[in-house]
């Protein structure tokens, strides 16, 4: 198990390298879907079989797929980024530099982590059957509060889109264009 | 030794289900091309013929369609990457037939007082896997668009991807209620429930499980319709509109796998419906997994029921005209989400009732 731990969180890590540097947004996209693919896979090596799924079910197959849909719908070559070296990208690249130092601090410590598989862990197990007891049962405050979050940005998103699709105001909307051309028609027939 | 008789066993299984998807896919490219010629009132599939015969068009699906395309120019569009262009169609075949994995085909096989199951992979989450991989074949589908550097193509990748969410949401939660009255995620566990009858009359099918899975059947059907990109949900590549849409920019052999990656879905489609809704390998009023011929008989069963949907799927292809885009997206939005909504509503409220 170690052993296949250890490959995933190499190819995880090279792909994760994939999604930053690609020059294309559609290039990032598709490495940000192995990567996905492979956290399935590191959940499935942790006995949890239905997260696993779901990972790649919600993530790689839906989400990804919605930003896929937003890069086409803007343009392939609008999506070109000419330089990944940027006050942004600085910023994010000091930030990884020091969780890297931590983690690579904390592993030279010797500490030992215990790494089990989900079941018989405490935390649940790795069907959708106890993940749900757990959901429902311990966690339903955390789960319904996201809920209602998840809710209001729906209804927020909904509301933003809806704004724009206000009538057009007299003077330089459709409905004076038409106007002016009934009067025109008008005119003619007189 | 044991170890190595099991690691046998999955082996056999599965070049068994490989065999089995790929052969029934190219049994609905036969279906497809006869039977389309059958509704149009032709004569279809009938050039390539050796002495006359053309052994009921099957020598022009089997034969001579490969050898054209195997031997076809590949053509990769100037200016965009060869590897992306090349990956397009692996994706839009290889996650349809992993998906596949997980089908229950038969009742457990006893040998030697040792039961194997005739299903490659025991999941406990065996539906969502399958959903899970039905969904990632849309990037062969958008990546194809995408990386052809054509506004044809990149407007079926564009409008495959806002079909495939679409549609898989009502394809969600249409069978939702559905495995909430098995309770169970487990095909082979929701296979076996279908036993036995209701009322001593119906067969106790998923369909007849509870009052309301008929719905969900429709409503399912009809999504899982639409995920195979096939008219009338054919926008994607519809021919008349945008060439052909994602693969305009494909021929040969890459054109090929599309279109095995097409049937193969058409084959995975029909045995979720078979599964879930009509009894896998159960035959209506007799014990099937309790008789010593039990796996063969059921495995034929299984089959049979998945050949009859595969048979559907192609003549409402052919039946039916395609949807305006618009209709497309307000079908699964504004009607067929509602619906599915309250078929869930309505069979929790039965399972707390009963």
């Amino acid at each position: 198990m170690e052993a296949a731990i250890v490959i995933l969180g190499v190819l995880i890590t090279v792909c994760a390298c994939g999604v930053v540097f690609s020059r294309q947004s559609l290039h990032s996209a598709l490495w940000l879907v192995a990567v996905l693919f492979l956290a399935g896979a590191y959940f499935a090596v942790l006995d949890a079989g239905f997260l696993a799924v779901v990972q790649v079910l919600i993530y790689a197959g839906a989400i990804v797929i919605l930003m896929v849909f937003v890069i086409m719908l803007l343009g392939a070559d609008a999506g070109a980024v000419k330089s990944v070296f940027r006050l942004p990208a600085y910023l994010g690249g000091a930030l990884g530099g020091m969780l890297a130092g931590v983690l690579i601090v904390f592993a030279l410590s010797g500490a030992k982590v215990e790494l089990a598989p989900v079941k018989g862990s405490g935390l649940g197990g790795g069907t959708a059957e106890e993940l749900g007891r757990e959901l429902f049962g311990r966690y339903l405050f955390a789960f319904e509060t996201i809920g209602v979050l998840l809710f209001a940005a729906l209804l927020g998103a909904v509301i933003l889109a809806a704004e724009q699709k206000r009538p057009l105001t007299p003077g330089r909307g459709l409905r004076a264009v038409q106007e002016v051309r009934k009067a025109e028609i008008k005119e003619n027939v007189d | 030794m044991n170890e190595l008789i099991g690691l046998a066993v999955v082996l056999l299984k599965a070049v068994l289900v490989l065999g089995a998807v790929l052969n029934l896919a190219l049994f609905v490219i036969w279906v497809e091309r006869k039977g389309s010629a059958l509704i149009q009132n032709r004569i279809g599939a009938n050039r390539a013929a050796i002495f006359g015969f053309d052994f009921a068009g099957l020598l022009n699906t089997l034969v001579a369609d490969p050898v054209k395309a195997l031997t076809k120019e590949d053509f990769v569009p100037p200016g965009s990457s060869r590897f992306l262009h090349a990956l397009a169609p692996f994706l839009a075949v290889f996650p349809v037939i992993i998906a596949f994995a997980v089908v229950p085909f038969g009742p457990p096989l006893r040998v030697a007082g040792q039961e194997i199951r005739l299903q490659l992979a025991d999941l406990n989450a065996g539906i969502l896997f399958m959903f899970a991989f039905l969904s990632l074949a849309v990037y062969g589908t958008v990546l194809a668009g995408w990386v052809s550097q054509n506004k044809f193509s990149l407007l079926g990748g564009l409008r495959a991807s806002a079909q495939m969410i679409s549609y898989e949401i009502t394809m969600g939660i249409s069978i939702a209620g559905v495995l909430a009255a098995y309770q169970s995620l487990d095909l082979h566990h929701i296979v076996e429930l279908q036993s036995g009858t209701v009322a001593g009359v119906l067969p106790r099918w998923g369909i007849f499980y509870t009052p309301f899975n008929w719905l969900a059947f429709i409503l399912f059907f009809v999504a899982v319709m639409a995920e195979t990109k096939r008219a009338p949900f054919d926008l994607p590549e519809a021919e008349s509109e945008i060439v052909a849409g994602y693969f305009t920019e494909y021929s040969g052999i890459k054109f090929l796998l599309f279109w095995l990656g097409e049937f193969a879905e058409i084959v995975v489609a029909s045995a979720m419906v078979t599964v879930l809704f009509f009894g896998g390998w159960q035959v209506p009023y007799v014990e099937v997994a309790s008789s010593a011929l039990g796996p063969l008989i059921g495995a034929l069963v299984f089959g049979l029921k998945v050949a009859f949907f595969c048979v559907l799927q192609v003549v409402v292809r052919w039946s039916l005209p395609r949807f305006r885009y618009d209709q497309l997206l307000g079908l699964s939005w504004k009607l067929m989400l509602p619906l599915a909504l309250l078929n869930l509503l309505a069979t929790s409220a039965y399972i707390v009732w009963s």
